[in-house]
């Protein structure tokens, strides 16, 4: 591991392996972590291009075909086709399979109209039928006769940045505030110490139902997403100065702090460049960590009705849509499949994180 | 004018009753061009006196009592935050003991000498001066070196890496405090011949700060001699290296191993050094001193020149001979 060689002698001999590098090299011998992030890495990029995986749009409602169970395509020869479903005479949400009817699953079918990765305008959809006789909802539909797949894949779009632009800002702001503490210490520790014990004094749930209640209840979705955002940031900075303000109180110590105090460089600086890049690999395993904990607070604020509003689609919101009562839960089990991505997701997280935590750590090996 | 004119320095920790005091009238000239040797046991205050020249002891708890620090001409202890941090690293640069933990772990070592230069000579942080800067103090390839991180390097090539960053914004005086300490011998005499030849081709004043007499005669014009917050003997380097004056001093030679002579047990000074805030009365040394005598445990000595500029803080010399 040590190249102690001379590279003036022998410039080959040496192998410059960076701090990153070998951290990397810790991370890829493990392989729940690297399943975790590689899981993680293709729930993003599907997120990214949710309107394109989609067969339909998150908002189209099948005014014939409400708590459809999910249609799966079968194989007709070569070709992929879907069966055409008709509803049961007199029955609520019953469905039997028209005999002989197929349409085949197409690639790159024209359909809705979306907006790729929220920008450029676009209809062409990875798969569809083309022919709105004959659906395919690949996880059925919900109680409007809305795709559950889509709305999943449309929900990820909420569920999965509120908790990327959650940590963000919670950790922007806790490694400032607690940089800031640690660095400056005296009154400035005292009084920014002493908000944050207030705010982790309060019991989380009440203080998102207080926050939330100050803001007016008919706001647009967009408002909504970003108020959730700020909420759930707002409860989770207070911890995470706190410890980066114990890190900071031990590298203010150490002897390149001060070779940066002799060379002149500003407070507000030798925060910046000195001390917080220092608690960066602990900061990266703390982030990965605490992501789970956003997703499932969108879960929290949406069972409590002051999430995100229909008709968006988030996976907090489609669970407590799916949980009206048990009996629907029996009957239509697929409205549990954002539990089942919440699950997956918050699991990958973990691994990750867990994975990230022993890459981290110079001691292990 | 010298350069660095520091006057009747008392540095006291702490308030009240409590207070300890850590410098006691210390008064030393460092002249341009000129190298002083400040020399003394741990703890015995030269640190603190390093970092008083740019006013970087934290204050509270430190408390200047009085006395001055001149650099040339201003006085530090007066100066306000703003013009301080010009005088840090690009007046006054700094090397430390250990090279290892003055590096920032997470940059390469070519973005910390950037630093340096963005601060003190923005004009000149680009790449090709870093590798000047890396030459000028022996590394060999520099064009490689600059990448790596401080954990790539041995001792020797880190403590280049320091001395570079704080010739980055070409000093007029360069504060060396242990810079071989942390070092391997042969690693400790090429820094030195580094320090010796910089200061010769730059024409910067230094002031080496270490506890070993050894390598003051090497490269020092002038030698302090400090015991428990005060200067004992001021002398120039080879005056005070063959002829010792202060008992203390004397004491200090003979605990140095000498090579090719004779081998004799080596001296040790008994006792330990004072702590500060428990400081003796009358003579500080005088407990360990060998040469006390009864009124040494009671009169204060003065800091006397007893032969053209050579002073010493012992109440014999005074009266010609101990």
């Amino acid at each position: 591991m040590n190249e102690a060689i001379d590279p003036t002698n022998n410039p080959n001999a040496r192998i410059p392996r960076t701090p990153w590098r070998l951290f990397w090299d810790r991370l890829r011998r493990r392989r729940l972590a690297l399943t975790g992030g590689i899981i993680l890495v293709f729930l993003y990029a599907v997120t990214l291009l949710a309107g394109f995986v989609s067969p339909y749009h998150f908002e189209r409602e099948d005014r014939e075909r409400f708590f459809h169970p999910p249609i799966r395509p079968m194989f007709d020869g070569f070709r992929l086709v879907v069966p055409r479903f008709k509803p049961v005479e007199g029955q609520l949400a019953k469905y039997e399979r028209v005999q002989g009817e197929t349409r085949s699953l197409r690639f790159f079918v024209q359909g809705d109209k979306y907006k790729l990765a929220g920008l450029i305008p676009c209809q062409t959809h990875l798969l569809g039928t083309g022919d709105e006789q004959i659906p395919v909802y690949l996880l059925g539909t919900d109680q409007l006769g809305r795709d559950v797949f889509s709305r999943l894949l449309y929900g990820s779009q909420i569920s999965l940045s509120i908790g990327l632009i959650g940590i963000l800002l919670t950790f922007s702001m806790g490694m400032l505030v607690g940089g800031i503490s640690g660095y400056f210490g005296g009154w400035a520790d005292t009084i920014i110490m002493r908000l944050c014990e207030l705010i982790m004094s309060v019991p989380g749930l009440y203080l998102i139902l207080t926050l939330r209640s100050v803001f007016p209840a008919g706001m647009s979705s967009t408002h909504v997403y970003l108020l959730i955002i700020v909420i759930l940031s707002f409860i989770g900075w207070a911890s995470m100065a706190r410890v980066i303000r114990g890190m900071t109180l031990s590298l203010r110590e150490r002897q390149f702090v001060l070779a940066a105090r002799v060379l002149g460089q500003t407070r507000l600086k030798i925060i910046a460049r000195h001390i917080l890049p220092n608690t960066f690999s602990y900061v990266i395993v703390a982030a990965t960590l605490s992501v789970p904990y956003y997703i499932l607070g969108e879960v929290i604020l949406s069972y409590l009705a002051v999430g995100i509003q229909e008709p968006q689609a988030s996976w907090g919101l489609m669970l407590k849509d799916a949980y009206v009562n048990r009996q629907n839960l029996t009957l239509y089990p697929w409205l549990l499949a954002p539990g089942a991505a919440i699950f997956i997701t918050v699991l990958a997280f973990n691994f990750l994180g867990d994975g990230l935590r022993d890459a981290a750590d110079t001691k292990s090996t | 004018m010298p350069l660095l004119d520091i006057q009747d320095l008392h540095l006291e920790f702490g308030t009240g009753a409590d207070a300890v005091r850590a410098v006691d009238g210390l008064s030393l000239t460092i002249a341009e061009g000129e190298t002083l040797g400040l020399v003394g046991e741990s703890g015995c205050g030269k640190s603190v006196t390093a970092l008083s020249i740019t006013r970087l002891v934290p204050a509270p708890p430190a408390r200047y009592t009085s006395g001055r620090i001149l650099l040339d001409g201003k006085d530090v202890l007066k100066m306000e935050q703003s013009k301080l941090r010009h005088i840090r690293g690009k007046m006054v640069s700094y090397i430390f003991q250990e090279p290892g933990s003055s590096l920032n772990p997470v940059f390469r070592v070519g973005s910390q000498i950037k630093e340096s230069l963005q601060l003190h000579r923005p004009e000149m942080a680009t790449d090709s001066e870093v590798i000047r800067l890396l030459k000028l103090v022996g590394i060999p390839a520099p064009e490689l070196r600059i990448k790596d991180y401080p954990h790539q390097m041995s001792g020797g090539m880190q403590q280049r890496i320091m001395i570079a960053m704080a010739l980055a914004s070409e000093p007029r005086l360069l504060v060396a405090d242990e810079p071989t300490t942390a070092l391997d011998v042969t690693i400790q005499a090429q820094i030195l011949d580094l320090l010796r030849d910089l200061k010769q081709r730059l024409r910067m004043s230094i002031l080496l700060i270490t506890h070993n007499l050894g390598i003051v005669g090497d490269i020092a014009d002038r030698v302090a001699v400090m015991y428990a917050g005060q200067v004992v003997e001021l002398a120039p380097a080879r005056d005070l290296l063959q002829r010792p004056l202060h008992p203390y001093t004397q004491a200090l030679m003979n605990s140095v191993p000498k090579l090719g002579r004779e081998a004799g047990r080596l001296q040790s000074i008994p006792g330990t050094v004072p702590a500060v805030g428990a400081f003796p009365s009358g003579c500080r040394f005088h407990p360990r001193c060998p040469k006390a005598q009864p009124d040494c445990s009671k009169k204060v000595p003065e800091l006397i020149e007893v032969e053209p500029s050579r002073f010493v803080r012992c109440p014999y010399w005074s009266h010609g001979k101990l």
